[in-house]
């Protein structure tokens, strides 16, 4: 096997092809890199014998974080369901006093700024995204789990996963429910205070959920004619946040012009 | 007996053929070079737009996000772990910097490096708001690092000699990683059109070709409402868009085994993303996969473009040749008068040499 710059040919044995160990090393990384490619598909492949076969965890751990993907990594795929995120705020206007703000509609003030925008900033994203997975999180709980999420555990966030397991959820959906709740909680924290002078001490938040009618023929129903789903949960506790996330927050949201 | 010979035959004769396409040359390389400038440009775009959001994107305003980023296992985004504003401004330039050079091919191999770990720097450090796109651009930016990138359409092509320091392996290395990290990348790419059509055939939806409806419906992916309207109101439109991505990304594989069909399907898919980029909002991460699915364009059609992008820049270069040059007048005055100058007043004052 010639190799560019090879000059050491001479040495075979005769009438034997001489095996470069270059050319052979070379092919056996190529072989790795295919090898690799095998073991990303059976990662992808859905759950199944093969899967077991090769270890689910360890295949995991290979693929995870470098190498991860997922089946629907190219675009477009086939999506339905919409999703919207409102936040509200009490602000502190006394001693003992607290006002109760306005909801405003994360979701649809993030479309009104990406609209006629063909690449729209990530931040924009952040209601629907919020949305989707307090969504999931919610369904994981069960009907018992989302019952216990409407209560106000405003700065007791212990009592909310006590309340939580005790109607029934199963760990990993409480643990997934109250990591998506403190996003949200600190998201719906900043995003209110951008338009208050006064001090946010508490948040709440609502999310909806609806799903597009099927195109069938004749039929003109759009999504904006379903009305969403709405789940609002209870009262939780503000987060401050740093000056330079709260004037962060002013600047992205226009809101202090 | 003679039949496992035969085998045996083939199964050698496919070895030396292998080891032959491996280390003969270096393949794709006009491929290669496009696939540098495409995610670069990706990287850049991507930053450029989020720059004016960048502190509730990935900076302190970001800390709403802390629960998803504690189960990251990207040991880069401790890089930009509790730094000031300041500070993340400075390295979200710097990345931004890198891929500029990469697009340029200016010490690619450095750029590729830097990109690479900026990039998840930057991108990891929020999960809520990441991008299926982001797993391509790194996937891109890990398999490149075995490719020479830069051999063409780059400042490093454009140096009269390379440095030492670049060619620290032996030329049969870098061609064997090289086609290496092609075959790499490539199969990368075959298996997510592969997992995307599978997935999409066996929904009822793609099937009956009406499955992109409920996405051009979704609110968040109607940037131009009369643009997806006029995709989605015709049933046949409709279809025919549907089928033709199902096609595509499920016969994308065995369309490579002939060139006119993998060119066919290659250009294709790029149409599709080009389309989809503008319709979806999602230019970045359609740039990354057109990158990648480039690959497959053979390479003197890339060839030939770059021919054709040179013939119809040349005017445009040779008319601003004097703006160019004037501009390069003044910046070198300027580091003369100013830079050179500061730096022999320092030599003399406080090294006193």
């Amino acid at each position: 096997m010639p190799v560019e710059g090879d000059e050491g040919g001479a040495t075979a044995h005769p009438g034997a092809p001489r095996r470069d160990w270059r050319a052979t090393g070379i092919l056996a990384l190529a072989v790795l890199a295919l090898v690799h490619s095998l073991l990303v598909a059976l990662w992808l492949a859905p759950s199944g014998p093969v899967r077991e076969a090769a270890g689910d965890s360890l295949l995991a751990s290979y693929v995870d974080p470098y190498f991860r993907q997922s089946w629907d990594l190219l675009e477009p795929s086939s999506q339905r369901v919409d999703e919207a995120l409102w936040v509200r705020a009490r602000v502190r206007v006394g001693e003992d006093d607290v006002r109760e703000t306005p909801w405003l509609d994360v979701t649809k003030a993030d479309l009104t700024r990406s609209h006629d925008d063909v690449s729209p900033a990530r931040v924009h994203l952040a209601g629907r995204r919020l949305a989707t997975n307090l969504n999931n999180a919610m369904f994981e709980l069960g009907a018992a789990g989302r019952r216990a999420a409407l209560g106000s555990f405003a700065g007791r966030p212990d009592e909310l996963r006590g309340a939580l397991l005790a109607s029934g959820a199963s760990a990993d959906a409480v643990e997934l429910y109250l990591d998506q709740d403190a996003m949200t909680t600190r998201f719906a924290s900043l995003y209110t205070q951008a338009y208050e002078q006064r001090r946010v001490v508490q948040v709440q938040y609502r999310v909806g959920r609806r799903v597009v009618p099927p195109r069938t023929d004749g039929s003109q129903e759009r999504i904006s004619s379903v009305p969403f789903d709405w789940f609002d949960a209870g009262w939780r506790r503000a987060v401050r946040g740093t000056t330079e996330a709260r004037e962060a927050f002013v600047s992205v949201l226009g809101a202090g012009t | 007996m003679s039949a496992l010979w035969r085998v045996r035959d083939a199964l050698g004769d496919a070895r030396r053929a292998a080891e032959r396409w491996l280390v003969g040359e270096r393949h794709a390389r006009h491929a290669v070079a496009a696939a540098r400038i495409l995610v670069g440009l990706s990287v850049v775009g991507l930053l450029v737009t989020n720059f004016s959001s960048r502190q509730v994107w990935v900076g302190d305003a970001s800390a709403w996000a802390e629960p998803a980023r504690a189960v990251s296992r990207f040991p880069e985004i401790t890089l930009l772990d509790g730094v000031s504003g300041d500070l993340l401004t400075a390295i979200y330039v710097l990345v931004l910097l890198a891929a500029i050079g990469l697009v340029l091919g200016w010490r690619a191999k450095a750029m590729n490096v830097l990109v690479l770990v900026g990039f998840i720097a930057v991108t990891a450090q929020n999960p809520v708001l990441g991008s299926l796109g982001d797993n391509l651009v790194r996937l891109a930016l890990l398999w490149m690092l075995l490719m020479r990138t830069s051999e063409v359409w780059s400042l490093d092509a454009a140096r009269p000699e390379p440095r030492e320091v670049d060619e620290v392996a032996p030329e049969w290395l870098r061609t064997g990683l090289h086609n290496v990290g092609l075959v790499g990348l490539g199969a990368q790419t075959v298996l997510a059109y592969l997992a995307g059509g599978l997935d999409k055939v066996s929904q009822r939806d793609w099937q009956q070709g009406t499955a992109l409806y409920t996405t051009l419906q979704l609110p968040e992916f109607r940037p131009f409402p009369w643009l997806s309207d006029l995709l989605s109101n015709g049933s046949v439109v409709l279809a025919l868009l549907t089928w033709t991505v199902l096609a595509v990304q499920l016969f994308f594989a065995p369309m490579l085994l002939r060139r006119w069909s993998r060119d066919l399907v290659s250009i294709l898919a790029i149409v599709l993303n080009v389309l989809f980029a503008v319709v979806l909002a999602t230019p970045w991460s359609s740039l990354a996969v057109i990158a990648v699915t480039g690959l497959f364009v053979s390479d003197d059609r890339w060839a030939a473009l770059g021919d054709r992008v040179a013939d119809l820049l040349w005017p445009l270069a040779d008319r601003t040749a004097d703006v160019r040059w004037a501009i390069a007048d003044r910046i070198a005055d300027w580091w003369y008068d100013h830079v050179l100058t500061l730096w022999d007043r320092v030599r003399v004052t406080v090294f006193r040499r």
